[in-house]
């Protein structure tokens, strides 16, 4: 087996607040192999935007920071690089997609502009960025004329397009998308994802897909990571976390989707919610609020095997 | 708060050099080696020496002493012109805010005149007009520094009067005053608190300018700006303590409450801290 | 925008001038003891004998008309009065602002940029004291030490007495000599006033959603400060000229004074130390022009930066 085009072990990352630092990933381990496409699924607040931060070293000096773990990145460990050296892999052969469409653009400069900039700053020749941006802007469905217009002139969708042509411009090896449609209503949604299923086949990406909408990894994702509080509660291939979940939080979560399939039946949300990560009891991070805890849940648990590939912090 | 007031470094040392400032003002009849007016012509323009630790000015009064009385002045001048600004400034931009309509772009039309005329040049005018006198002072400044007050007091009101509880309040029947001086007053505290405190500052300020240019504390009563201005006569004979002194005491006064001023914005409203203030320089 | 702001500054110049007791004919040496005939010939003569509104709607007709009267001083021509004094007073505030803003953008932007360090620190604390400091005094503590103590420096006036008799090169590099201790201490006590602003801008705008994009993009970070923050965090601040220009119109009345600086600010002072009424209103309305173009060059200046505004019809 060769190595994985990302690996990410035992990850931690800290916010610094006025009450001191508090974490908001605590060991998240998570592997993307070349090509693959992986889900991250989890509520509100779990820690999934931090997590794509993170990859990238993202964090503003005094906003917080990765305090533990080991990033590797096609078998370059990513801790060990400077800024400069950071500067080369972001939007070059590492892109992300942020969460809210009318921040990926800054407003007082034309979309065209701002994608040739992140053309030739990673080195691509003069006479390319042009033509390299119209072919990218017809790949996302969006019309030529867009490269003349401000940010504020285009939709949230034909924002989250414009940020998806600006993320495969330099053709990257992995796209990060963290919640890339959730601001957005439901058509486009699905016309936006469909799109990212083609262009992930049509320029062999692997993809890291963070949701917080379970339903939609059904047919995007090859495996899934349930993320909560700051931890990989459980993952493995997407049938098998349809079909077969392990962890009562993933259940929650499949039972908190609308089931399609069977008009009629009800939401059943998840009671209470995602704890703070100021919040350090020890003992399982779901044990709060899930129906069948014991005394047992009291201690840390493990990532333990389920099937092949399906690992999961607890058997139900 | 008070343990807070401790803990945030600005607010702590202004606090603390103005503690000091008020106990030395107080005491100054105490303190001061001579009374301030005390002429002594033999050792007229004596630089800073034992006797006299700022030295003497033209007419061989001790600097010190007066740079000490001035003090008093120059505070009490700053309090009672912000206490001014603040009962003409506070009603006005909670009327202003809690109206709205016709009242609120009546008053907000007056702030905005006032705000781009130089303070100045209107405080000036009356002055010469009125006559300068140590009262006449106190009321110019409290008389023109009000509109960035109400300004300030204006706007927390329009959010305060969206809130449920007053619009409950309104719905049923409360008087207007009533919920003016009982719900929106507590909210408009902080900002009022803040604005008021580097008010003083400018006030004092203010006031030294004026009684720099003669306009202000009229003599034989000791003012820093007067001593100033004594300085920039004799700045020829290299009278420096008759510059740096004065000079230095205006620029801690006004540090001070600056500092007080600023540390409070960031303990009582931490959405304004590092925003620009409407003040403008005298 | 601009007649309500006209009109509200003279109203409040011309109100607080005529409410006050005492008149001009005072001044002109008129002894109290005069007989009252000959002191309301000189009423009428000046106007002063009509209701004060009907003073006041006269002098805003004559305005429309680009007549701002004669002096009561000495008969010339307002305008002439102002417009000589003009030049002085813009040339030396424009210097100010140029020194202010070359120094509190880059001042703002290091400290946005570094912000919670200790270099940031360090020149917050530097803009705080140059903040408080009491600018008259200021002027007078330099005039002391550069221009008395070592001479390195004129203290007042614009021109030498030698002015006359010099090359043109040397008539500049005098007035330029001239400029130095009021530019100094109008751009250390105005800095502030930007660097403040501008630091809070920037650290908005560093931390805003589209910076992060632009650093996820791999856009190097001067590049995101200079390229991508700059022009979004100076959109608020070129808004600030208008508000500074009041400030500076009226710290010209008092630094005029103290450097003996040829400018209207400092005819403004002497006209109101003689009620000469003419002078002072024809002030006012510069001043409420010069708010005017203050706040007219910030809009353009805003549009130019920022096309939401500028797409908006
Ligand atoms: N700048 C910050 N300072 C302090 N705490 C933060 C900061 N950003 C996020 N957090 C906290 O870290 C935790 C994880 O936040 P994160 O943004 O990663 O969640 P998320 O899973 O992306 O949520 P969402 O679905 O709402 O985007 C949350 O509890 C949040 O409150
Ligand atoms: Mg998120």
């Amino acid at each position: 087996m060769t190595a994985p085009l990302l690996e990410i072990s035992n990850l931690e990352a800290v916010y610094y607040t006025p009450s001191g630092p508090v974490k908001a990933l605590r060991g998240v381990d998570l592997y993307v192999k070349r090509g693959e496409s992986v889900g991250v699924a989890g509520e509100s607040g779990c820690g999934k935007s931090t997590l794509a931060l993170s990859v990238l070293d993202l964090f503003d000096r005094a906003e917080g920071a990765v305090s533990g773990g080991r990033i590797s990145f096609s078998g370059m460990d990513l801790s060990g690089l400077d800024e400069k050296q950071m500067q080369g892999i972001r939007g070059k052969r590492i892109s992300l997609i942020m969460q809210d469409p009318y921040g990926s653009f800054n407003p007082v400069i034309r979309i065209g502009r701002q994608m040739e900039e992140i053309c030739r700053v990673h080195g691509m020749r003069a006479d390319e960025t042009s033509e390299t941006c119209l072919r990218m802007l017809e790949e996302v469905n969006l019309d030529r004329g867009v490269r003349e217009m401000f940010p504020h002139q285009l939709s949230g969708g034909m924002l989250q397009r414009a940020s998806i042509a600006a993320a495969l411009l330099n053709s990257p090896e992995l796209l990060i998308a963290d919640e890339p449609t959730s601001n957005l209503d439901v058509t486009i949604q699905k016309k936006i994802i469909d799109n990212l299923g083609v262009l992930r086949k049509k320029h062999s990406l692997s993809l890291v897909f963070i949701t917080h909408n379970l339903n939609l990894l059904s047919s995007l994702a090859d495996r899934i990571y349930i993320l909560y509080a700051g931890q990989v509660l459980e993952y493995g291939p997407a049938e098998d976390i349809f079909s077969r979940p392990a962890h009562p939080y993933t259940k929650g979560l499949l039972g908190a989707l609308p089931d399609i399939k069977t008009p009629g039946s009800r939401i059943r949300p998840i009671p209470g919610s995602v704890p703070s990560p100021a919040d350090t009891t020890p003992g399982c991070v779901f044990f709060p609020r899930c129906s069948r805890g014991s005394e047992r849940c009291g201690r840390e648990k493990e990532l333990i095997r389920v099937s092949e590939e399906h690992y999961s912090r607890c058997s139900g | 708060m008070i343990g807070k007031l401790f803990n945030n470094r600005m607010a702590f040392f202004g606090l603390t050099v103005l503690f000091f400032l008020f106990i030395l003002s107080a005491l100054s009849p105490v303190l001061a080696p001579s009374p301030p007016g005390e002429q002594n012509l033999a050792r007229r323009l004596s630089p800073p020496c034992r006797r006299h630790l700022m030295g003497t000015d033209e007419l061989g009064r001790d600097v010190f002493s007066r740079i000490l009385y001035g003090g008093r002045i120059s505070l009490s001048v700053g309090f009672v012109a912000v206490g001014i600004s603040l009962l003409i400034g506070v009603p006005l931009g909670l009327a202003a805010g809690f109206y709205g309509g016709a009242v609120d772009s009546a008053v907000m039309r007056v702030v905005d005149v006032m705000l781009c005329f130089p303070t100045i040049f209107l405080i000036l005018m009356v002055i010469t007009f009125l006559e300068p006198s140590i009262f006449n002072v106190m009321i110019v400044i409290g008389a023109t520094s009000w509109p960035s007050l109400a300004r300030y007091v204006r706007g927390e009101a329009l959010a305060v009067r969206e809130r449920e509880y007053i619009l409950a309040a309104r719905m049923m029947g409360v008087r207007p005053w009533r919920i003016l001086a009982v719900h929106m007053l507590p909210n408009v505290i902080a900002p009022v608190i803040i604005t008021a405190t580097l008010g003083v500052g400018s006030a004092v300020l203010t006031e030294s300018v004026l009684s720099f240019l003669g306009l202000g504390v009229q003599p034989p009563d000791p003012s820093w700006g007067s001593i100033l201005a004594v300085g920039r006569e004799y700045m020829g004979q290299h009278a420096w303590w008759l510059i740096l002194y004065p000079a230095a005491a205006i620029l801690v006064t006004v540090l001070s409450f600056n500092l007080l001023g600023e540390g409070l914005r960031d303990l009582l409203d931490p959405r304004l801290s590092g925003k620009k203030d409407d003040r403008s320089p005298a | 925008m601009f007649f309500p702001l006209l009109l509200g500054i003279t109203l409040i110049t011309f109100i607080v001038m005529r409410l006050a007791p005492g008149s001009p004919v005072d001044e002109i040496g008129m002894s109290p003891g005069v007989d009252t005939r000959a002191r309301m010939r000189l009423y009428a003569a000046y106007g002063l004998d009509r209701p004060l509104h009907e003073q006041y709607l006269s002098w805003l007709r004559r305005v429309v008309t680009l007549d701002f009267g004669n002096s009561f001083r000495d008969g010339r021509r307002v305008s002439s009065k102002i417009f000589e004094r003009f030049p002085a007073t813009v040339f030396l505030n424009l210097a100010a602002l140029a020194l202010i803003f070359s120094l509190a953008i880059p001042i703002g932007i290091i400290s946005a940029v570094k912000h919670d360090t200790l270099l940031d620190r360090a020149l917050t604390a530097l803009v705080f004291l140059g903040y408080s400091v009491p600018a008259f005094a200021l002027a007078l503590v330099l005039m002391y030490i550069f221009g008395v103590r070592l001479g390195w420096v004129p203290v007042s006036g614009m021109t030498s007495v030698e002015f006359e008799f010099l090359s043109p090169l040397g008539r500049v590099a005098d007035v330029i000599r001239h400029m130095i201790l009021p530019v100094l201490t109008l751009g250390i006590t105005g800095l502030a006033f930007i660097s403040r602003y501008m630091r809070s801008t920037m650290l908005e705008v560093i931390r805003a959603d589209y910076i992060r994009s632009a650093r996820a993009r791999g856009i190097p970070g001067r590049r995101i400060i200079l390229g991508h923050g700059l022009r979004n965090a100076l959109i608020p601040v070129v808004t600030m000229v208008g508000l500074l220009i009041p400030s500076l119109i009226g710290g010209s009345v008092v630094f005029e004074t103290i450097f003996s600086w040829p400018g209207m600010g400092r005819l403004a002072y002497s006209s109101i130390m003689s009620r000469d009424y003419p002078v002072i209103m024809g002030i006012g309305v510069i001043m409420a022009l010069l708010t005017l173009i203050g706040n007219l060059l910030a809009d353009i200046g805003y549009a130019a930066v920022d096309p939401r505004i500028r797409y908006r019809k």
